[in-house]
């Protein structure tokens, strides 16, 4: 029997396309939709930001993946030293948000 | 500094730096007094932040930074980005740390010297052999030459620390 290994990466069916989604807004090419709304916030004391992503899309997408889906896109689209700099990638619902108290 | 209740403490990278030197002094008087097996827990612990604090401090994260649910989630999906083979474990894994050390310099392109690296290598699989957090439930017989071993990997570890995150 075949072993089948399935890596977090590959874990969601549409995984590329949510990166890919990201990456357009964060190029900010084209007409873009108001969500997903990327929120950057910049640390007073270093050069790292926390990255806060509003999307009904991670309804579907286990919480460990939102962050390798969000930090797969910031390298694809900005490169790998903006990728560095996001300290802490955090992809919520507007339901988690609200629930949660976060003013994004 | 009192608990607060439940766990939603606010560790900082400053609280960790502070229980490294903590866990290390425990373990020696726990060596004096000829307790192995809890002195081996303590030095492994000492270890894992040895090796935690080195990363977020080559990441050059302010003291104050939590380390929180959302740092150490990020921390993972970084890890999956790097390449690191290793499981974290609830985060307690000395080689995830050493992995994703080694990783993260090389992707800001800052590695660590070969021999440095090879050495922490070593160091790590010794440890690791020795020491995961499941001791926290077990109390082995330990011998001294698992307890002088040990000790020969927390004081690499030591030595090194600056050189692991400068």
């Amino acid at each position: 029997m075949p072993v089948v290994r399935k890596s977090l990466r590959s874990a969601h069916p549409h995984h590329d396309d949510l990166v890919e989604e990201l990456c357009r807004h964060l190029r900010g090419v084209g007409d873009l939709p108001p969500l997903p709304r990327i929120v950057e916030d910049q640390d007073a004391l270093s050069s790292h930001k926390r990255v806060y992503v509003l999307w009904p899309a991670w309804d579907s997408v286990v919480d460990g993946e939102r962050a390798v889906i969000i930090l797969e896109a910031y390298e694809r689209a900005l490169g790998t030293p903006e990728m560095l700099s996001v300290s802490v990638a955090v992809g919520v619902t507007p339901r988690e948000a609200d629930a949660q108290g976060l003013d994004l | 500094m009192a608990l607060s209740s439940g766990w939603n403490m606010r560790l900082s990278l400053q609280d960790a730096e502070l229980a490294r030197e903590a866990r290390l002094w425990d373990g020696a008087a726990l060596w004096c007094e000829g307790r192995a097996a809890g002195c081996v827990y303590l030095l492994g612990i000492h270890a894992e932040l040895c090796l935690k604090t080195a990363y977020f401090r080559f990441r050059d994260e302010p003291p104050a930074t939590p380390l929180d649910r959302a740092l150490l989630a990020t921390t993972a999906a970084r890890a999956v980005l790097l390449g690191v083979r290793a499981s974290h474990q609830g985060f307690h894994s000395l080689r995830f740390w050493s992995e994703i050390l080694v990783a993260e310099r090389r992707a800001a392109r800052r590695p660590l010297s070969p021999r440095v690296e090879a050495s922490l290598g070593e160091c790590v699989e010794l440890l690791a052999r020795h020491w995961s957090i499941d001791l926290r439930y077990a109390a082995p017989h330990t011998p001294v030459a698992v307890v002088e071993r040990v000790v020969a990997g927390v004081d690499w570890l030591d030595r090194h620390h600056r050189a692991l995150h400068a």
